[in-house]
Parts: C-alpha cells; sequence; structure tokens
C-alpha cells in the first residue's frame, strides 16, 4: 500500500493545504497476492461423530488435505490448539500439490488407562496457509480450524477366531480316552498268546 | 471278532460326533475350518413369486467404508451388484437395474442404468456395476446404497430395502476465496469513509461443512517510520450508502452488519455463516458469501512511503 503527499511549489497556508487534497491523488492499492486462494480438509470424524477409542489405547486420525481449487501449490502449516492432553500432530508445513486430495496429516490419540468410559475430549488443529509476503503487497491467506470428538469407550471382546472354549476342551479329552481305551484295547487283543494246537497246525 | 471290532470302532466314531454337535456348539468346527472371525456381509432379499430376483449389494471397499468429497467437484462412487434368477440369468432385465444413495432429509443421487459387467458370473447371476456422482455440499454420515432390479418374467420391481449397506460420506471443510487487486478510487490524506471500488471479496463454501463462523484476521501496515491502524479499515457483507464504512452499523435484530479489523485478532465476519449448497448460483448468499471493505480514515499526518505487513491476513473457518 501506497501513500503519497505532494507539497506543490506556490502555495501557502490553508490554500495549500487545500490544493494538496485536490489535486493530490493518492491511489490507494491493495494488492492480494493471489487471484484465488483454496484448499480443503477432510475428515471421518467430527463433532458429533466422534473417534471411539478405550482407556489406555493409542489410536491415529487421519485429517485429509486438499487443494482441488486451484492450479498452484499450497503450502499449509498445522498447530495443535486443542486436546493437547491425548492429542499429538507434527507441527509443521505440509506441501500440498494442486489437483491432490490425499496430503494426510496424522493425529496421535492416547488415551489414559484411568479415563473413566464415557469421557469426552474435543480435538482442535488449525491449518493456515502461508503467504509470499513482499513490499506494496497485503496478501491474504486462508485458515481453517478443525475440530473432532474423541470418546472414551469400552474395549471390544477379544477375537474367536481361534479360541477353544473349556466345552470343547472336555470333548477333545474325551474323544482322546475313548480313541486311547479302544486302542489299548486291540493292541493287547494282537498280543493273546497262540494255543499250542493252533500252532501244531 | 472282527465283527465286533467294527461295531466298536463304529459306536465310537458316533458318540464323537454326537459330543462334537451336541456340547461343543459347532466352536471346535469353527476353530478348525480357518474361517475368518468377520468378513463382509452381503445382504440378499428375495422376492417370493413366480420368478423371484435377488440383489447382493457387494463392494468391499464400499459397504461400511468412508468416502472423501471432492472440493467444489463431484466424487464418482463406484460399487457392485449381483443380480441372481433362479429362472436363470438371461431372465434377468438387464436394461433395467438402477440405483441410488439416499438419506432422511437428502435428496437422493441416481444411476438408471447400471451396467452388467463381463460374462454371466453362473448360470443364475449377472454382475453389475453402478456408478453414482455425489456433490462436494451432500451431506455428511451415512447413506443408504439401494438397487432396484427385475426380471423379463413377472416383472417385479424390487428394491434391496432390508439390508444394511451403507457408506459414509466424510466431512469436508473447504472455502474458496477470489479476489484480483483492491481498490479504492482517488484519495487524499485525511479523508474519510472511502469504500473500494472494485469489491466484494467472494467467499465461497467448497464443502460440505454449515459454515457458522467466518473470521478476518488483519495486521497494521508498516512504513519505514510510521504505520496505517488497520482498526481503519472495516468489512461488511452488504454495501450501498456506505453501510460497510460504519462499524455501528446494525440489523433490526441487533446483528452487527459492519466491523472494524483489530490488529492480529480474529474479527467474526458480519452474518459469517454459509451452508452448505451449490455456490454456482453466484448470487452472494447460496453457499456464498461477499465482503465489502471501506477505509474509514486516511491518516493525515503519515509520510509517503511503501506500507506493507510482515503478516498475510486470514479468513478463516471456525
Amino acid at each position: 500500500m501506497k501513500i503519497s503527499q505532494q507539497n506543490l511549489a506556490g502555495g501557502q497556508g490553508r490554500n495549500f493545504v487545500n490544493m494538496e487534497r485536490l489535486i493530490v491523488i493518492a491511489i490507494l492499492v491493495v494488492f492480494f497476492s493471489t487471484v484465488v486462494n483454496a484448499f480443503g480438509i477432510s475428515s471421518s470424524y467430527w463433532r458429533g461423530n466422534p473417534y471411539q477409542i478405550p482407556p489406555g489405547e493409542t489410536g491415529t486420525v487421519g485429517l485429509r488435505l486438499q487443494n482441488m481449487g486451484t492450479d498452484e501449490d499450497v503450502t499449509v502449516r498445522a498447530r495443535l490448539v486443542g486436546g493437547g492432553e491425548i492429542a499429538n500432530v507434527d507441527e509443521k508445513d505440509y506441501l500440498v500439490k494442486a489437483g491432490t486430495k490425499d496430503t494426510e496429516v496424522l493425529v496421535e490419540i492416547k488415551i489414559p488407562e484411568t479415563d473413566a468410559l464415557g469421557t469426552k475430549y474435543v480435538v482442535t488443529v488449525t491449518f493456515e496457509t502461508l503467504s509470499q509476503t513482499e513490499q506494496g503487497v497485503v496478501s491474504v491467506g486462508t485458515g481453517i480450524d478443525t475440530s473432532f470428538d474423541v470418546l472414551v469407550v469400552e474395549a471390544p471382546p477379544a477375537s474367536s477366531e481361534i479360541e477353544i472354549g473349556t466345552t470343547t476342551w472336555i470333548i477333545v479329552a474325551v474323544i482322546i480316552i475313548i480313541l486311547a481305551i479302544f486302542i489299548i484295547w486291540l493292541v493287547r487283543k494282537g498280543k493273546k498268546p497262540v494255543r499250542k494246537s493252533e500252532r501244531a497246525r | 471278532m472282527k465283527t465286533k471290532v467294527f461295531y466298536i470302532g463304529m459306536i465310537t466314531v458316533l458318540v464323537m460326533f454326537f459330543l462334537i454337535f451336541y456340547f461343543g456348539n459347532f466352536n471346535l468346527r469353527n476353530a478348525i475350518t480357518g474361517r475368518l472371525s468377520s468378513r463382509e456381509t452381503n445382504a440378499s432379499i428375495s422376492v417370493v413369486g413366480v420368478s423371484p430376483v435377488t440383489i447382493t449389494v457387494f463392494n468391499g471397499t464400499l459397504t461400511g467404508a468412508t468416502v472423501d468429497p471432492t472440493e467444489d467437484s463431484n466424487v464418482s462412487i463406484v460399487f457392485y451388484a449381483v443380480i441372481s434368477d433362479n429362472d436363470g440369468a438371461a431372465d434377468i432385465n438387464t436394461t433395467f437395474v438402477r440405483a441410488n444413495f439416499s438419506r432422511t432429509g437428502e435428496a437422493a443421487y441416481h444411476n438408471n442404468s447400471c451396467s452388467q459387467i463381463g460374462a454371466n458370473l453362473n448360470t443364475t447371476s449377472k454382475n453389475f456395476s453402478c456408478t453414482i456422482n455425489m456433490p462436494y455440499f451432500a451431506s455428511p454420515l451415512p447413506w443408504n446404497v439401494r438397487v432396484m432390479a427385475t426380471d423379463l418374467g413377472n416383472k417385479t420391481f424390487f428394491y434391496n430395502w432390508n439390508d444394511n449397506s451403507t457408506f459414509t460420506y466424510a466431512q469436508l471443510q473447504a472455502i474458496q476465496i477470489s479476489h484480483t487487486a483492491l481498490t479504492w478510487p482517488s484519495v487524499a490524506p485525511g479523508d474519510i469513509n472511502q469504500s473500494s471500488n472494485n469489491d466484494p471479496t467472494i467467499i465461497n463454501n467448497t464443502g460440505n461443512y454449515n459454515i457458522t463462523n467466518l473470521t478476518f484476521q488483519g495486521f497494521n501496515l508498516y512504513g519505514a517510520t510510521s504505520f496505517i491502524n488497520v482498526a481503519n479499515i472495516t468489512i461488511s457483507n452488504s454495501t450501498g450508502l456506505s453501510v460497510e464504512c460504519n462499524p455501528s452499523n446494525r440489523t433490526a435484530g441487533g446483528t452487527n452488519v459492519t466491523v472494524s479489523l483489530v490488529n492480529g485478532t480474529n474479527v467474526q465476519i458480519p452474518a459469517g455463516f454459509i451452508l452448505r449448497n451449490d455456490h454456482t448460483s453466484n448470487n452472494n448468499e447460496t453457499g456464498q458469501e461477499a465482503l465489502y471493505y471501506c477505509i474509514t480514515t486516511v491518516p493525515s499526518n503519515i509520510p509517503s512511503e511503501t506500507y506493507s505487513t510482515t503478516k498475510g491476513w486470514v479468513i478463516k473457518l471456525i
């Protein structure tokens, strides 16, 4: 932004000031450095649709950056501004290439073991585009605060894919015993001594 | 003797099977089959009639999955449905397989011509591919996947109403700000209430998030020896009769129409809410917001030089 004041020769006192205000042309121009500024953030979790995790567990929520509305790459700075007691994010600049929607920012969630079921947290990450600053130009960037709920829930039951219950073990034991008895019987039967009369034949 | 052994052996085997299936409750059988504890669930339902048609919506990458919207555009969602007819695959009407995504309170999105993929799966089934375009402003949360098919025989039309085929459309927060250069008409030091002559800045909601809080963060402009306080600049969502220059302007309900910027502070944009919608009507209301600018006071005692800021101004969605 440039402001000009010109001192005109030959004018004195109040007339000088009036002439100055009439004649001086200060064209105030504020240039925004970009034609279009746009980016987006998609998330599988948000306020009212929580990320659910049991106490003592660690999980990850992915926030996906998009830059589909412009032809230029955009750099976005991420900062964690809420929920820091359970969340952690790599606070750095992320380059989001034009025409892409898969630049992922990972938010690590770690829940204390002592948390009660039903405890709710709100995690907020703020994103702002980085604008080039230069003399005479005021750049306007875009910012988005993304928030999502985290809900502490009960751990799911263990998988029963290869679980063998007590009843099954009993059944297997019974079967083995029966087979063992049967085999022993067969073996002993096979070892019975042959009578003399049968040998003579 | 051999007969006795044979009968004892048979009895033993029969006892084993009895114990397994009566007391084991299939646990042992399940444990040794290597079957997974979870698998994709194919929902199917049959029409009871002369020529029943079975519809199975199947796509492991869609059912139960989350799909990301695409900023300011549509996303093409592909899924597959198996149509079966006990009277034979030839009895399936291949020109009448349709699909939609539906959700209570929302407009549905349709495909009226799903297409068969490849040859018949078997003597009674065909596989169809359906593609439905979802716009960026469609509601987040689960959407129902519905398929309708019929056969050439009894002309039965049927949707798979009773299965649980759904997918989740993710939330997308996105805005697009359009601007080239902001200019003012001829001004002089000491002038007041100078509106920009080429605004507004257009802010488009290009996601499916209902924006209820938009803020504007400005910073003072500094020269070598002086500065211009950004509080001399006001913004408004209205124009006409210099309304954008008067911070005391309010609606009948007392809502601010015009606000002054504050150095380094997120100032709420008046009526800064843009509900998710198709913004292409470009009426400054539907899915869109317009911002107007005014310099309320041009400082009269600042020297002639270039003023700028080391921090960019930010329009922010909160």
